[in-house]
Order: C-alpha cells, then structure tokens, then sequence
C-alpha cells in the first residue's frame, strides 16, 4: 500500500526550557500538496516548520516525513533531511562562494554526484528560477530578490520531495517579493510538495490547497483558501485576516 | 647611515634572511599549530577543550623572553635525555630552540584568534549546513574555515606583525638575526646608528608583510 502522506504530525509538543512552543500539534500533508501555514508574530510558525527537518528536536508527539520517523539521530536526520528542502528567511546563502558554488557544494560532497553533473543541475535549476546570469556572483553582489531565488535553486539542487518555506519573502522589497512568489507558484503548478510559512495572503489564494493558521503554539484553523477566507471559524482568524489583507 | 649598511652588508643580509625565516616558519608551524587548538576551543567540549584551554592560559601567560630561555638554557639540563631520545640535534641548536618557542607563543594567540572567529560565524551558516545535509567534516572544511579564516585575518596579521618583532627577542639566545647583527655591529663600532639601520630593516619587513597580508585580504573581498 502506497503511502500518500509526506508529512504526518501527530500531537506534537516542543518546548524552549519551560516555555510551550508548540502545543499538541498534529498536521498531515499529502504527497503533492501545498500548504501554507499563517498567523500572528511568535505563533510557532517557524518552530513547527524547523521541526519538521529537525533543525528543532521536540520533546514529545511524532513526527514522520516521507516515511522517516524523526529521531534525534544523526542517521534518521540525514533522512529527512535529504526528502525535505529548507528555505530560510535570511537566505543563509554561503557568503564564500559564489551562486553557482553555493548550489554544487552539496551535490558533490554529500550527494557525490561528479562535478560536471552537478554542474549541469545546479545551471538548469538556476535557469529556472531565472539566475542564470549572475551564476557566478557572490551573494553579497546580489539584490534580496536574487539571494532568495539563488537558495531556492540551491535547495532544489538536493532533489528534496519537499519543500518548506520560512517567510521567504518578508526579508524583501515588494519587487523581490514578486519575483519569488513567481518561482514559488511555478514550483506549487509543477507538483512540488510544499509547506510555505508566509503572510502573502496572494499567494495562498493562488497556490495554496490548504491554510494552516496558528497561534499560541496552537493550530486553530486548517480550512481551503475559500472557506478561510470568507469564512474564518475562529475570531482571531478573522482578526489576523482583517490585518493582514487591511493593509 | 649607508655608509654603515655598505660596510656590513653581507650581515645585514643575511640577519634580515634570519628574521624573515624565522618569522614565516613561526607564522605558518604556530598557524598549523593553532588550528586544532583553535577548534577545539571553539568546541569547548571534553577533554580536547580543557586541554586547549590549558594550553592557551599556560603560553599566553607566559613572557616570551621566559619561555626563550625556559627552552634554551633548560634543554641543557636535559642533554643526556634529549641525547638518548634523538632530539639533542634539535635542542642543541639555537635557531631550532628560539623558533620552537616562537611557535608555541604564537600558537595560543593564533588559537584565539580562530576561535573568535569560528564562534562568531552567525548560526544561519550553521543551519543552511544542516539543512544541506553537510556532513561534519565537508562543512568545516568547505564552510565553516574559509570563512572563519576571512573574519580572522585582521586580527591574524596584527599577530603576525607583532610576531616579526618579537623575534628580535632571539638575538639574546645568539642567533645573528637583524637584531644579533646590529648587536655585533655595535659592538664593532660603537656606533649606535647600527640600531637605526636595524629599525628600518623591520620597519621595510612590516611594510612587505602588511602588504601580503592585504593582497590575501582583497581576495576574500565577499567577507565585508
Ligand atoms: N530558540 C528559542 N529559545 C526560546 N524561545 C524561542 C526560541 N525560538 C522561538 N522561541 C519562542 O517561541 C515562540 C514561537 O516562535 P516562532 O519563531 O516559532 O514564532 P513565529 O510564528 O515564527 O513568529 P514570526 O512570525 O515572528 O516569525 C515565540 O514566543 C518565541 O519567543
Ligand atoms: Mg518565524
């Protein structure tokens, strides 16, 4: 039987010291899916999705991706993280080396892939998030727009079935913030499995199949764009809602 | 001042080809030396932490001129060990000793340094490792160094300036560096102009250095 889930979040709690940051949190996503997760500051966006490639451990609850169950181990966490692709805020594009260098540097060290395959890969994916031009720029020559697209490429170099997303956008000027959320539709419209924290509400009408909205470390809300939209279940929903698209 | 150069120019040749050995092999074994110090500093974990951590207080508390002598005079005491261990050849010889302790100076500065600037490598290169499936090793190597290196190589050059001019140290333990000549010249002519003419030699030595230095700083023009 084929499993069709490529995230599975049962009751998950994680905790900073004593504070409870996540708060029995369960989600599933499907394979191909696209799911976009908002809510107000300090929500526990971020440390939901860190989570899930396990750049934050949880202290109780499950968590399984692809099929991974999450442990603390190193073994299980190359796992995950070799299925799931992070993309940050900041980029964390390696300031060193240059964009094509930035998107080999895995692929060949960790994948093993040879150079001149790496090569050719790293050169379509930047191709198609339209960097092909500055492939050999250092990051700090580049606009936020670009970086962003450049670490989109670079994650998309290690052939993750997933793809997350930690407010890619809101680092940005309005006209980066365009050009990402293209790249980021392109993906959505290819298939790709996608879980987006953002506050681009445009962007989760369009590309979005379902909207995840949190808030004191809790999920509220898992609805359609539509039905979330028009229809808000909770009033901080309709609050975040009111303020967000209010401006 | 020439005429004093000219007259002595075979020694202050060859005292300024003692200085400058000196100081680039002191510069590159205290680099090597450093690294895993460094490292493991930077780590502060286990046993290799406390070690490194020993080794940094004990030499940069120590005085240089101290740990030239320590090393110098208090390897004589030991000739019949360090004769029957093989090593006599090494401590018997005044260059070899003053450079061993060059070296284990600059070692703990060096070791500082890098620690400074591996700590200071902002937590988001640390997670775009992670999330890339860098093995430990790939990403100190490919990451973590290089760029760890570009922040460290102000600091690095300072301590490597000051390096160049601790050597004059070393004409004490009768090696005829720029200093040992200009002592033996002195002692020539009692001319104190000697000293002077040494001066300039450092000072040209520091000028060549710093600007290495700034050549190699140029290429890691994307670390500003
Ligand atoms: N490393 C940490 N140590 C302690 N507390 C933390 C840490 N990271 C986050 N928190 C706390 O956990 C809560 C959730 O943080 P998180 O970053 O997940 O929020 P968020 O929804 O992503 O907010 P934002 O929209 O501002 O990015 C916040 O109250 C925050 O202060
Ligand atoms: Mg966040």
């Amino acid at each position: 039987m084929a499993d069709t889930r490529a995230i599975s979040i049962q009751a998950l709690n994680k905790y900073y010291g004593s504070f409870h940051a996540l708060k029995n949190v369960t989600l599933t996503v499907e394979k191909g899916e696209r799911i976009v997760i908002c809510g107000p500051s300090g929500s526990g966006k971020s440390t939901l999705i860190r989570c899930i490639n396990g750049l934050e451990d949880h202290q109780s609850g499950s968590l399984t991706v692809d099929g991974v169950t999450l442990s603390d181990e190193a073994a299980v966490l190359r796992q995950v993280r070799a299925r799931a692709g992070m993309v940050f805020q900041h980029f964390n594009l390696y300031p060193h080396l240059s964009v094509l260098d930035n998107c080999t540097l895995s692929p060949t060290c960790t994948l093993r892939l040879d150079k001149a395959t790496a090569r050719r890969q790293a050169m379509e994916l930047l191709s198609r998030v339209g960097m092909v031009d500055h492939a050999g720029k250092f990051p700090s020559q580049l606009s936020g727009g670009q970086q962003q697209r450049a670490a989109i490429a670079r994650s998309l170099c290690m052939m993750p079935d997933i793809m997350l997303f930690d407010e890619p956008t809101s680092a940005l000027d309005p006209e980066s913030i365009g050009e990402v959320l293209d790249v980021m539709t392109d993906l959505a419209r290819d298939g790709m499995t996608m879980v987006c924290v953002t506050h681009e509400m445009g962007f989760a009408r369009k590309a979005a199949d379902r909207i995840v909205f949190m808030d004191a470390g809790q999920i509220l809300e898992i609805n359609t764009p539509e039905a979330f939209f028009a229809t808000p279940e909770t009033d901080r929903a309709r609050t975040f809602i009111n303020q967000v698209i209010g401006h | 001042m020439l005429d004093l150069w000219f007259d002595y120019k075979d020694l202050w040749l060859s005292g300024l080809k003692v200085t400058a050995s000196l100081t680039l092999l002191a510069i590159l074994l205290g680099f090597v030396l450093a690294l895993p110090i460094g490292v493991a500093r930077a780590r502060n974990r286990g046993l290799s932490g406390v070690l490194a951590y020993g080794y940094v207080i004990f030499f940069r508390g120590m005085p240089l001129l101290v740990l030239l002598f320590l090393v110098y005079y208090g390897a004589g005491e030991f000739s019949r060990d360090l004769r029957s261990l093989g090593l006599w050849w090494f401590f018997r010889d005044a260059y070899y000793c003053g450079l061993l302790a060059l070296v284990l100076n600059t070692a703990a500065y060096q070791a500082e340094i890098i620690r400074g600037s591996l700590n200071g490598i902002p937590s988001s290169i640390r997670e775009a490792n992670a999330a890339l499936n860098l093995t430990r090793w790939t990403a100190f190597r490919r990451v973590l160094f290089p760029i760890a290196i570009a922040r460290a190589l102000p600091g690095l050059g300072n301590e490597f300036i000051l390096l160049l001019k601790a050597t004059s140290l070393l004409a004490i333990i009768t090696i005829f560096d720029l200093m040992g000549q200009a002592r033996f010249i002195f002692s020539e002519t009692f001319d104190l102009r000697a000293y002077y003419v040494a001066a300039l030699h450092y000072l040209v030595l520091v000028l060549v250095l710093e600007w290495l230095l700034r050549r190699i700083e140029r290429r890691n023009a994307w670390a500003a």
